[in-house]
C-alpha cells in the first residue's frame, strides 16, 4: 500500500494528503482550481441557456454545471 | 504520416507512445498536465489556466472523474491495465489528468538531446454530452524549468512497433488528438468514439490528425 504525505498548495497554502508520487511544487488543489474555472462555468451555463435546441445530454450539462456553481458560490441570507 | 494511430496508445503495455525530445538540458523533471483548449482547434492556448469541460469535470455516470489518463514510460513500460481507476492528489505515475490538480512527473530528468516518453488513453462514461466538440477540447501541456538558453521541443507519436519505433513528428496547432473506436481507418475516417449504453469505455485507438 503506498504510503500517504502531505502536499500543499502553491495558492492558498492549504495542505491535502495525498498516495502520490514526484514533484508538488506546482500542485494546485481542487478548492482553488474550482475558483479559477468558475468564470468558464457561468460562461458555459450561459451558453447552455441560450440555446433553445439542447440535446438530452446538453441539458443533464446545465444541470451538472448549475449544480457545481450553487456549491461554488452558496446564496448569501 | 498523419493521420494515423499512435501504436500501443490507450490501457496497453507500451512504452513507445508518444515522445518529447529536448534540445538542452532541463533542470527539473518536467511535468505533464492535459488542460481546457478554448481556442477552436486547430487553434490552441499559449498555456493552460481552466480544466471547466466535461473531459475534466467529469459526469455523473463517471462520479465526476477526469476522463484522460497518462503513464511516463521513460523509464519502463507501464504493465498492462496500467490505467488508474481515479485521480491521485498532486503528482502520480501513472495518474488521471486535471490541470496542476492531478498530472504526471516524469521520472528523470532530460539532459541536451534527450528525450521523455509517454502513454495517453481516455475513459469516456455513457453519459458524456454529445455533440462533444466543445467539452472534449483540450490540451496536453508538458511543464519544465531549464536554465540559460531555453531548449527546442519536439513532439513524436510511434508508427513502427514497440520493439521498432518509427516516431513522426507532431507539429502543436498544426495537428491534434483523437480518441476513437478501434480498427478506424485513419486514412479516411469516421474518427469516432462510441458511447456504451451504460457505464464507460476506454478509446481502442488514438491517433494524430490535421
Amino acid at each position: 500500500m503506498s504510503k500517504e504525505i502531505e502536499i500543499t498548495c502553491s495558492v492558498c497554502g492549504g495542505k491535502v494528503k495525498t498516495t502520490g508520487s514526484g514533484d508538488f511544487s506546482t500542485f494546485v488543489c481542487e478548492n482553488c482550481q474550482e475558483k479559477r474555472n468558475l468564470p468558464i462555468y457561468k460562461k458555459q451555463i450561459a451558453e447552455l441557456v441560450n440555446n433553445k435546441s439542447n440535446t438530452e445530454r446538453q441539458k443533464q450539462r446545465l444541470k451538472f454545471l448549475q449544480e457545481k456553481v450553487k456549491k461554488l458560490e452558496p446564496v448569501k441570507k | 504520416m498523419i493521420p494515423n494511430k499512435a501504436t500501443g496508445a490507450g490501457n496497453n503495455n507500451a512504452a513507445n507512445v508518444f515522445k518529447i525530445d529536448f534540445s538542452k538540458a532541463l533542470s527539473t523533471a518536467p511535468k505533464l498536465e492535459a488542460w481546457d483548449n478554448s481556442e477552436t482547434f486547430p487553434a490552441r492556448d499559449v498555456a493552460g489556466a481552466t480544466v471547466a469541460k466535461e473531459i475534466f469535470t467529469g459526469t455523473t455516470g463517471n462520479s465526476s472523474k477526469p476522463m484522460l489518463y497518462l503513464v511516463a514510460t521513460t523509464s519502463s513500460a507501464p504493465g498492462a491495465d496500467w490505467k488508474p481507476a481515479s485521480a491521485v492528489a498532486g503528482s502520480n505515475n501513472p495518474n488521471r489528468l486535471k490541470g496542476s490538480t492531478n498530472y504526471v512527473t516524469d521520472p528523470t530528468t532530460p539532459g541536451a538531446e534527450e528525450s521523455i516518453l509517454f502513454n495517453l488513453g481516455a475513459e469516456v462514461p455513457y453519459d458524456a454530452t454529445v455533440p462533444s466538440a466543445t467539452e472534449m477540447a483540450h490540451m496536453i501541456q508538458v511543464r519544465y524549468t531549464y536554465t540559460g538558453d531555453a531548449p527546442v521541443l519536439t513532439w513524436s507519436f510511434n508508427e513502427g512497433s514497440e520493439e521498432t519505433p518509427s516516431w513522426t513528428e507532431i507539429t502543436p496547432g498544426t495537428h491534434g488528438l483523437r480518441y476513437c473506436n478501434s480498427s478506424t481507418s485513419w486514412a479516411a475516417g469516421p474518427y469516432k468514439l462510441t458511447l456504451p449504453a451504460s457505464s464507460v469505455v476506454d478509446a481502442g485507438e488514438v491517433g494524430i490528425t490535421t
